[in-house]
């Protein structure tokens, strides 16, 4: 981004939702109640896989305050929902497959109430055996989780002779790798608040990355016309991927269509932890071959992804794991396989960096390894191997637009702590007391990753900007503030072109009765996308208003300029304000418009987490379910982060802006695993690496 | 059932509640104070926190029997309050607030802090933190909002 030539975009501007936020104003999806509306409940499956041979719900029934309990009997449509592939059931109805299943919905008067009711349903479990090893997914005589199998998605790839690359190479490593299950745990869980008018429209404000999905999800598992559902869901205390797949939102909608009253519905923290999505786990193995001077020749990849008892996103998450697999590096001779499968381990999907963080983790320390082998510096091994603009790659991508990884590499190789890195470590190396146990080291690792959804999605977004009477404009963007401060980028956008201060642009966020579909809030993709519509927007928009200035003031639209909130004539003699032009039109003004993505851009594009947390998993059971035993990184935990960002504008982009969420998180877990290395000479190859495995480590090595 | 009258932002509040609601629920539902956020209902997150009696407290943890005559400060009523506004102020310059779930919790800590200890350290205002969880910022620019705080209210 070039900065100094505009007023707004590239300027230090307070994030437009920042002060709602900090006065307790701002209404998250948790933050709706109503009087008299009903509180829902979800009881969760007993076992991990079982069958249900029959649910009692009369007892529960008759606990005073008790409003209605349902069970999959209750749903007309087809009681399934899945972003990919319809095959999670609502409420379950014949067996259950992860802890996480839904099996029947309680709405009662109060949530103390509703969550006593939960005990007095009794349901008859038959329990089945368990496939919780993803490797026994595979074999022919498993059991089977799902009528097609357990295969979810596979995928495999060969690009010239990965044997005779071999054959020629100086070295060849080959190791595995295996990366956890990790939660999202953003701080607010999943919540919703629904209510539903006397001609059957339901009103649905929940948390959500793609309100448009949501709905169409709704209608399909309901059979309850699309039309009738609005969903509105612009804030969210945080999601990370992890509220990409429905979660409260079709209960939620049964629940106010049974009982015709407003209804809450708030998962508790520990039933986030067993019900929601996760971080895959992959194993990965990696077998990558170089000549002496560094060039990489061959590589192999075998990867198996644990996706837990439902679609959801493993595919396309799997898709990102293979497309992942060589880095940003070109490799003339690659072979990958990877598969992903159903177990009864919970349920895996969408969470930043998907797929590609566990990809870059095993081609990292690759790389590092091979560094070592060669008597190399890692950086310039990389920098050898460099993918640049033009090249082909990977699985077959194409760099076509700007691309910035070799002008990082030069960067890091330059930097102080790069340069000096002998000395930085050694630092610690002086004989004193206070540092006789501690040993530092010094890690690398990069990272490519696209914006956008990829090769043969559709991706776009729309905009919609429109005057009103006072000479502000209200802006409709369908996309989700999950955080990432986009609705504050998109209004910098829409401010720089119609030259308006930003507090007069009123941001309308995610409803799908007032804006219009502008796809996922994922994928890095909302400020590339809905940033560009919005740019268009703004554009179309101008043209308009000149033109009924032109009509005014009597001259031609193309004499006229545009600023500060009005429309001038050339010799500044004739001027009309946003306000006085929108008396004057005849009609409302109004502009779309709509941005896609060009189909060949998948060429480019929570790392500290990823070191040591785990969901852990005991025959199906989620052992660690709150915040004292899942333990996140807290304020003692928080890194110094130096960024030297390398801008290379990108010209499809608004402004040469580019999205930057996920691929600045995915390299920091292997970096620190090459840097573990370097201080201790331990090689982990499995997440996470907690402070105990290290001890357990360097005592082997005594 | 009981009554119990105490104070929330300087104005006296009498409600009839069951002795073990919770004060974050008292807030929450009874009195339409949402800005006091529940992240895990268990003294493990730190987004309910208010203060009782000037003292930080995780009010997901403090019973309806326990507030009888005691006075509480939520983020609704910072602004009145000159450490609290300022905390505000240097929190949304800082860039502290992504999704924002955790902030409410964070300021009332941090204005706990202030009150107790007007220059702190670093490492004191991480530990005085240590009991609020934020999934996005990474806490670096929360400790520069309230370091940008510190040194406004000390001019
Ligand atoms: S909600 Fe009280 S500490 Fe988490
Ligand atoms: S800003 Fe999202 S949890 Fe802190």
């Amino acid at each position: 981004m070039i900065v100094g030539k505009y007023k707004y975009v590239g300027k230090r501007i307070t994030r437009i939702d920042a002060r709602p936020k900090v006065d307790g104003s701002l209404k998250y999806p948790s933050d709706l109640y109503e009087n008299g509306m009903v509180w829902g409940r979800v009881l969760r499956a007993k076992y991990p896989h079982a069958k249900i041979r029959s649910i009692d719900t009369a007892e529960a029934l008759r606990l005073p305050g008790v409003v209605t309990v349902l069970t999959h009997k209750d749903i007309r449509g087809i009681n399934r929902f899945g972003i990919e592939r319809q095959d999670q059931p609502v409420l379950a109805e014949d067996r259950v497959r992860y802890v996480g299943d839904a099996v029947a919905l309680v709405g009662a008067e109060t949530k103390e109430i509703a969550e006593e009711a939960l005990d007095l349903i009794k349901v008859d479990y038959e329990p089945l055996p368990l496939l919780t090893d993803p490797r026994d997914a595979l074999k022919d005589n498993a059991i089977k989780l799902h009528d097609g199998g357990n295969i979810v998605h596979e995928l495999h790839f060969t690009r010239g002779d990965t044997a005779r690359g071999f054959e020629g190479a100086d070295v060849v490593v080959e190791h595995t790798y295996r990366m956890q299950m990790m939660d999202h745990a953003f701080l607010e869980t999943e919540a919703g608040f629904a209510s539903v008018d006397r001609d059957g429209v339901l009103t649905i404000q929940s948390c959500g990355q793609y309100a448009f999905r949501d709905q169409t999800q709704i209608a399909r598992a309901l059979n309850y016309p699309q039309e009738k559902i609005r969903m509105i869901e612009p804030y969210t205390g945080g999601a990370f991927g992890g509220k990409d797949e429905i979660t409260v939102q079709i209960l939620l909608a049964l629940l106010a269509l049974k009982t015709g009253r407003p209804c809450k519905i708030w998962f508790s923290r520990e039933e986030h932890f067993i019900s929601c999505t996760h971080r895959h786990p992959v194993e990965i193995r990696m077998k990558t071959a170089a000549r002496k001077d560094g060039t990489l020749v061959a590589h192999e990849v075998w990867a198996l992804q644990d996706g837990g008892a439902y679609a959801t996103l493993s595919g396309p998450v799997l898709c990102l794991v293979v497309e992942h697999c060589c880095g940003p590096y070109l490799i003339p001779n690659l072979r990958v396989d990877g598969w992903a499968v159903y177990t009864n381990n919970g349920m895996s999907g969408a969470f930043r960096g998907f797929g590609a963080t566990q990809a870059h983790v095993a081609m990292e320390s690759q790389m590092n390894i091979i560094a070592e082998k060669l008597g190399m510096d890692p950086l310039q091994l990389r920098l050898k191997n460099a993918i640049r603009r033009g090249d082909t790659f990977g699985i077959g991508q194409e760099m076509v637009l700007a691309f910035g990884f070799d002008a990082s590499l030069e960067r890091a190789l330059a930097h102080p702590v790069w340069r000096d890195r002998e000395k930085i470590r050694r630092a610690l190396d002086d004989g004193t007391v206070k540092n006789r146990w501690k040993r530092r080291g010094i890690g690398v690792a990069c990272s490519i990753q696209g914006s956008g959804l990829g090769k043969g999605l559709p991706d776009y977004a729309a905009t919609t900007i429109e005057l009103n009477r006072d000479g502000t404009v209200n802006l409709y963007q369908g996309t989700i503030e999950i955080g990432q401060g986009s609705y504050t980028g998109i209004t910098q956008v829409a401010a720089e072109i119609l030259d308006l201060p930003m507090e007069k642009i009123h941001f309308i966020g995610a409803d799908t009765g007032r804006t219009l579909d502008s796809g996922t809030t994922t994928a890095s993709r909302v400020m590339y996308a809905a940033g560009q519509a919005t740019l268009l927007a703004a554009r179309n928009f101008v043209a308009k208003i000149k033109d009924v200035a032109a009509e005014k003031l009597g001259v031609t639209a193309g004499t006229l300029l545009n600023g500060d909130g009005a429309v001038r004539t050339g010799d500044g003699k004739g001027a009309l304000t946003y306000a006085e032009i929108a008396r004057a039109a005849k009609e409302p003004v109004r502009a779309e418009g709509v941005f896609n993505i060009p189909v060949a851009d998948r060429e480019f594009s929570m790392g500290l987490p990823h070191l040591y947390e785990q969901n852990i998993l005991e025959n199906g059971y989620f052992k660690n379910t709150g915040l004292s035993t899942y333990i996140v990184p807290s304020s003692w935990e928080a890194p110094e982060i130096e960024t030297c960002p390398v801008e290379i504008p990108d010209e499809t982009g608004p402004f040469g802006a580019r999205s930057v969420a996920e691929v600045v998180t995915t390299p920091t877990a292997p970096a620190i695993l090459n840097a573990i290395y370097d201080a201790i000479g331990v090689r982990f190859t499995e997440l996470p690496v907690t402070p105990e495995k290290i001890i357990a480590a360097l005592e082997k090595i005594k | 059932m009981i009554s119990v009258t105490f104070t929330v932002n300087g104005k006296t509040v009498t409600v009839g509640t069951s002795p073990t609601r919770t004060l974050l629920d008292l807030l929450r539902e009874e009195l339409g104070l949402t800005g006091t956020k529940e992240g895990c209902g268990k003294g493990e997150c730190g987004a309910c926190t208010v203060l009782l009696d000037g003292k930080a407290v995780t009010s997901c943890l403090v019973l309806a029997a326990q507030l009888e005559g005691r006075e509480v400060l939520t983020v609704e009523g910072l602004a009145s309050d000159r450490i609290g506004k300022a905390l505000q102020d240097s929190c949304v310059e800082s860039g502290a607030v992504q999704c924002g779930y955790c902030i409410p919790g964070f300021l009332m800590a941090a204005r706990a802090l202030l009150q107790e200890n007007p220059h702190p350290t670093l490492d004191e205002i991480k530990e005085g933190l240590s009991g609020n969880l934020c999934r996005c910022t990474g806490y670096a620019k929360i400790f520069d909002g309230v370091r940008l705080a510190v040194r406004r209210l000390a001019k």
